[in-house]
């Protein structure tokens, strides 16, 4: 016991030794190359003496110690950068180059500095659940699959998980509340409602055309008397149908009448086998409608095939609800459709959504699977004025025979629903309720408040008396127990990762704590029965223990949160989800092709944990993940079969594989509709050579500036901008890397020329001015490399290893901790990737060495 | 008087609880007590000033939008973004030259708008905002209204708008106040629920306990935890210590009845389509605003407007950001013409609906217009540039203020924040300087 007392003195006096090194002020010095510029261009004006504008440059400090040093610095920078200093009017002008020094050597200090000021000392701040891990919480906690649309903003910041970056205001307190109340009801409705059998409902979609049928048959009749001069009656119109349907009469017969007639006529041959999934019909659809169990998913599978000669309209994509036939519903998948009309194909994809949390009944819901043709979500759809993408191709392509569902299929039952079970609370008496409430709400509370210590009795009594008091003012035990169920949700304990501190300073998680801050690493939600039984057991910290656990837990379905939230935002698809394609313009951005191009970076990711690949693949790889949509854009139909997302191998002379010929990458680069060789280049730099270009300055001249051509092409754009010095300094740092990415246009699809147009809608492209480049990919590289295109670029990007996987373990280390990373982790990182360096930074290795780290095993 | 408000008689009459004998104008007789009450305090002096700023998120091209030249309209040359404006010039003001100086983001004109603060600030400290102007005005003007300040907002879809974060007012520690994006919401706020004083009552009374509770959790969960961690706690129960603030305004407007309303909430489904109808929620907006000064709900709105749902409205399919970077493509340069004069329409109709509502609480009766301030701009001039920023003024509370003009501040990049302190002080919050005001504003108004 004296022992073990001394070895904590000690490390009491280390910690504290390492706290004061940390505090040691750091300090970076002003960039030497800046004297000779003051000397020549500024002194004249802002030396001690004449303090032009009450500024003297001699007096600034020349050791940037604190943020006011280097807002200072920041200042300065900002005014050559503008170029309005040295003034215009001054005789003086410094030289492209002289100015070019000094801007880019003033922006390298100060990059540092932020960096040396950002440290938080390495103190992970209390953090609340984000949106993500509220919505995984609640659905392994209550069984709901929730959408936490409505859920208070997660603040911006490299990853969602880091605390110092949150706040808290009495409104999102409110919300959080009032989210409460509704996941409470929404959870106490499902799970109280019987789990069904697994079943199979078919829509047969032979000889649907109903009202198409009818419209074919009347026009054919009025036909009969208009153009060959029957009566009516003989052409078997009754008195009243004509009048109706007389095409001179005051129905004229309207464009949709004709789409229908047209529709029908067209695909004679067909309606026996099937829908046409056609051009000329409002509705264009076929669906399964069913009901939608908020516990359950679902398998759809449909089977179809295309009309003979049909090469790239094979795309079919898969809707969820929406209006008008789900032309405005969220798209969540798409199937190749391989078979012909004698041989249909079979298809099938899972179907998993999320509902919000006044999702209470068992309403129908449709499924829709429509030809996958551009078009974004709402509005921003165009199917009217639709031009075939596949000229040759008949005007209708694809042939719907049916569609199916197969499900609900469920999980295991959570915490919240065995206590519904255990209590009856769907069929015990209001007097029998009453009697188990309190035992109820206190066993809901502890797995709520994920175990940890000093459970809260005397808010369990609080929360029970204000259930009381509302069954005594007569509300039932549903109603009266919905208060009561949101004040555990908004309860600190459940909205905040806490981890009770015992001791000050550094010290060791307790078991508890470690094992939630390892779940909320892998899962964003709270530890199953395994991790918190060796948690109690003491075992989780045995030899071996958390390697075979990080593998586990990896495997598990659970870890999907953890792929999508990790991967989205070391990605920044964020960036993806707002930018301003225009779908009416290009013509492969589909809604397919934005759900696969938003998934594959995830797919790709959890490929390459799951495998326990290189982070070298981040770079390039031998295969890229892609669903039906994107093999289509790939030009990789050849090499995938199934349906949903697969790992496809690529053949050597594809231009694929690693992240940045990913659509999604490929598609953040752009501005307005055209690609932008300057995000790109800046995106590679920051996310695979774990570099971030500083960012742009406000108040910088436009590249496509007015007196400009504005059909130039792109690179004709990029050098042009690149001879203005205050945007060459850091420009010629990273444009050429997204240089080499114009062989790939906007939406990801390989061009090898550059099409440029005046329109900005798609009813313009004809008239309006437009021209072509053949693509040059070809640049010099920051280091010197020379490179001819894409190939050129991976392979000279792959000398850069050691980068990137630095880039992916110091997110991984942001996104686990749940802050930013310090300068004080840099010995740990280094050490770390020497380590991995032996075995070619491999994912899981990454992962383990993360949990395994003092970092992260610490307070 | 607006659709929404009307006539109604109570057996409180104003005039037997009042002894002072004031010759009520028509209009104030057919307030709802609430607002009459309030009149009370007010009709002795002059008519309570109203606030509003309203932000457009991207700027505007410059020869559409910028005149060359200053000094009155009916003088100089107007661009063509100024046509629809036409019949109002005589009740506008131009105003160049003022720039947020803290704004650093060339996307995020709306963000640090009234908080002219610098938002990404430096040492690498996350985003950080601070209160705004409007909230600054509101703890001074907004003590006798059932709410202090309001919030409108452009729905969460309106996506490239150029407002950047997601609100332009800020509390008191710089956190968002988002405030209502669909009109209905605002509707509800403005004349109440359904529910009967009883049922209110039980409401606050359950809310309290609650609060109450979750007080006891929080203080209880600190123990928890170590010095730094309990500081983010301290978020939470600060949290709903205001929570119970409200609470207590709420208690005590219990007994002041809403004003009765006319009509029915507009339909929601006009704003759906992810807010494709950018024009129809703006125009359901304006009436709004001057509702909720007429019956004196508040006195102190502000407006994040907006633009992608107004660029939907005229049929483009482009984003507000592509129109943003419109640089020498002419065909881009049309759209943003159109959009620029569809602003214009929209501000002219919005001075229209404050010249033609009589203010209740106006001794004089004279109109919203008379007794307000209104800014339209934002901290985006053109493309992504944030210095010189589009500034326009309307309204009567301008202290010496003659409209008609385009003026011009004497010294370039003229803080935004000299005119924000310039608007409290004319709508009558003490408040020396704004933020990093280096001057009031008056002189270049005046």
């Amino acid at each position: 016991m004296k022992g073990y007392l001394i070895i904590f003195n000690v490390l009491g006096l280390f910690v504290a030794a390492l706290v004061a090194a940390a505090e040691t002020p750091q300090s970076i010095a002003a960039p030497k190359s800046i004297e000779t510029f003051f000397n020549t261009y500024c002194y004249t004006c802002h030396d001690t003496e004449t303090m032009k504008a009450d500024l003297s440059l001699e007096d600034l400090t020349r050791t940037i110690t604190n943020s006011t040093d280097a807002q200072h610095w920041q200042d300065i920078l900002d005014q050559l950068n503008a170029g309005e200093m040295p003034p215009k009017k001054k005789k003086k002008q410094p030289s492209r180059e002289e100015l070019s020094l000094a801007i880019g050597d003033l922006t390298d200090v100060l990059a540092a500095a932020q960096e040396m000021l950002k440290d938080s000392g390495g103190e992970i701040a209390l953090r609340r659940l984000n949106r993500r891990e509220y919505e995984a919480t609640v659905e392994d906690l209550m069984g709901v699959r929730l959408d936490g649309g409505k859920l208070p903003d997660d603040p911006s910041g490299r990853f969602d998980t880091i605390g110092r970056n949150q706040s808290l205001n009495a409104m999102q307190l409110q919300g959080y509340f009032s989210f409460g109340q509704e996941v409470s009801k929404m959870a106490l409705y499902w799970a109280t409602q019987p789990r069904d059998k697994v079943k199979t409902i078919r829509e047969s979609w032979i000889n649907k055309a109903g009202r198409p049928k009818e419209i074919y048959e009347l026009v054919e009749k009025t036909d009969l008397v208009k153009k060959e001069g029957k009566t009516p009656a003989e052409a078997g119109l009754t008195e009243e149908e004509w009048k109706k349907y007389n095409p001179d009469g005051p129905n004229a017969q309207n464009s949709v009448w004709r789409g229908q007639h047209q529709y029908y006529k067209n695909n004679l041959a067909t309606h026996e086998k099937g829908f046409m999934l056609a051009h000329d019909l409002l509705v264009n659809s076929v669906n399964v409608r069913f009901q939608h169990d908020a516990r359950a998913t679902y398998i759809i599978r449909a089977k179809g095939g295309v009309a003979e000669g049909v090469k790239t309209r094979r795309l079919v994509r898969l809707m969820r609800d929406g209006s008008h036939g789900g032309k405005h519903g969220i798209a969540f998948g798409s199937f190749l459709m391989t078979g012909s009309f004698d041989d249909l194909s079979l298809h099938e994809l899972e179907f998993s959504p999320r509902y919000p949390p006044e999702y209470r009944s068992n309403a129908l819901h449709f499924v829709y699977l429509l030809e996958d043709k551009r078009g974004g979500p709402g509005f921003e759809q165009m199917y009217h004025h639709y031009k075939s993408i596949e000229p040759g191709a008949p005007r209708d392509a694809i042939l719907m025979e049916w569609v199916e569902m197969e499900g609900p299929f469920y999980k295991d039952k959570t915490a919240f629903e065995l206590l519904v079970d255990k209590y009856k609370i769907a069929s015990a008496s209001e007097e029998e309720l009453d009697d188990i409430s309190k035992d109820f709400l206190a066993d809901f509370a502890k797995q709520a408040f994920r175990h940890q210590k000093d459970f809260p009795i005397s808010f369990i009594n609080k929360i029970h008396g204000y259930y009381k008091g509302k069954r005594k003012s007569g509300a039932s035990f549903q109603e009266a127990i919905v208060d009561p169920l949101a004040m555990i949700l908004t309860s600190p304990r459940f909205l905040y990762l806490i981890e009770p501190q015992t001791v000050k300073g550094r010290s060791k998680l307790d078991a508890i704590t470690l094992a939630n801050r390892l779940s909320y690493f892998l899962w964003s939600s709270p530890p199953d029965s395994e991790l918190y039984k060796l948690a109690q057991s003491g075992n989780l910290l045995k030899t071996g223990v958390l390697d075979q656990q990080v593998e586990r837990m990896l495997k598990s379905p659970k870890a999907e949160v953890f792929f999508e939230g990790f991967m989205s935002q070391w990605m920044h698809l964020n960036r993806f989800d707002a930018v301003g394609l225009n779908s009416k313009l290009l013509v492969t951005r589909t809604d397919a092709m934005i759900y696969g191009s938003r998934r594959e970076p995830i797919e790709f990711f959890k490929t390459i944990v799951r495998g326990n690949l290189s982070a070298s693949n981040f770079i390039d790889s031998d295969f890229v993940m892609a669903d039906a949509a994107l093999a289509m854009r790939y030009g990789l139909t050849q090499n995938y079969s199934g349906d949903g997302f697969k790992k496809v191998q690529l053949p050597k002379t594809s231009a694929r594989g690693g992240i940045i010929t990913q659509a999604a990458f490929l598609s953040s680069g752009t501005m307005g509709n055209r690609t932008s060789p300057v995000i790109r280049g800046a995106m590679v730099k920051e996310i695979l050579l774990n570099d971030a270009p500083p960012p742009p300055p406000p108040n910088v001249p436009e590249l496509v500036h007015q007196g400009v051509d504005p059909l130039s092409s792109v690179r004709s754009l990029v050098d042009l901008h690149q001879q203005k010095v205050q945007c060459a300094s850091c420009h010629a740092r990273f444009d050429a890397y997204g240089l080499g990415l114009e062989n790939f246009d906007a939406v990801g699809v390989w061009r090898d020329k550059e099409l440029v147009t005046l329109a900005e809608e798609s009813q313009q492209i004809p008239r309006k001015p437009k021209r072509e480049y053949p693509v040059d990919a070809s640049g010099t590289l920051p280091n010197g490399t020379i490179v001819k295109d894409i190939f050129g670029l991976k392979k000279a990007l792959m000398k850069d290893q050691r980068k990137v996987a630095a880039s992916v373990f110091e997110g991984l280390l942001c996104y686990a901790l749940g802050r930013d990373v310090s300068f004080t982790d840099s010995p740990m990182i280094k050490g770390t990737l020497d380590q991995l360096s032996e075995d070619n930074y491999k994912l899981q290795e990454m992962i383990k060495a993360i949990v395994s780290s003092k970092t992260f095993l610490e307070y | 008087m607006s659709q929404f408000t009307s006539h109604q008689n109570s057996r409180r009459s104003f005039l037997q609880t009042g002894a002072k004998a004031i010759a009520l104008p028509f209009l104030a007789s057919m307030l709802p007590v609430s607002t009459r009450l309030m009149a009370e305090k007010t009709l002795t002096a002059n008519a309570p000033k109203r606030l509003l700023w309203m932000a457009m998120g991207h700027g505007h091209m410059e020869d559409h939008f910028y005149p060359k030249a200053t000094g009155a309209f009916s003088d100089i040359a107007l661009p063509p973004g100024f046509d629809p404006l036409k019949k109002n010039l005589a009740h506008m003001t131009m105003v160049s030259n003022f720039t947020n100086k803290q704004n650093k983001q060339p996307h995020e004109g709306s963000e640090a708008v009234l908080t002219c603060a610098d938002v990404v600030g430096f040492s690498g400290k996350a985003r950080h905002n601070s209160i705004s102007c409007d909230q600054v005005a509101a703890a001074h003007l907004g003590q006798g209204t059932r709410y202090k300040s309001m919030q409108l907002n452009c729905p969460k879809s309106d996506t490239g708008n150029g407002h950047g974060g997601v609100a332009m007012s800020y509390g008191e520690d710089g956190s968002p106040l988002t405030g209502y994006s669909s009109p209905p919401e605002v509707f509800y706020k403005l004349f109440g629920g359904n529910l009967s004083k009883d049922e209110l009552h039980r409401t606050l009374l359950q809310r309290r306990s609650i609060f109450d509770i979750m007080d006891l959790e929080g203080s209880s969960a600190k123990r928890l935890l170590s010095k730094d961690d309990n500081e983010k706690l301290d978020e939470y129960t600060t949290s709903i210590r205001e929570l119970e603030l409200a609470l207590i305004r709420e208690e005590k407007w219990m007994d002041v009845p809403y004003p009765k309303a006319q009509g029915s909430a507009p339909k929601e489904e006009e704003y759906l389509f992810s807010g494709s109808h950018g024009d129809k929620s703006m125009r359901s907006m304006f009436k709004m605003i001057v509702t909720a000064y007429q019956t004196d709900a508040t006195r102190v709105i502000t407006y994040r407007m907006p633009d992608a749902g107004l660029l939907k409205s005229l049929g483009m399919s482009s984003s507000p950001h592509t129109l943003s970077h419109y640089g020498s493509n002419t065909t881009l340069h049309e759209l943003n013409l159109q959009r620029t004069k569809k602003w214009m329409e929209m501000y002219s109709e919005f001075i229209d609906l404050l010249r033609s509502s009589k203010d209740p609480l106006d001794p004089n009766g004279g109109t919203i217009y008379d007794n307000s301030l209104v800014y339209c701009g934002g901290g985006l001039r053109t493309a992504h540039r944030t210095l010189n920023v589009p500034c326009l003024l309307t309204g009567g509370g301008f202290k010496g203020l003659k409209h008609g003009q385009h003026r011009i501040a004497p010294k370039e990049n003229t803080p935004l924040a000299n005119l924000w302190t310039t608007m409290l002080q004319d709508a009558g919050a003490p408040v020396d300087r704004f933020a990093d005001a280096d001057a009031t504003a008056s002189s270049i108004l005046a």
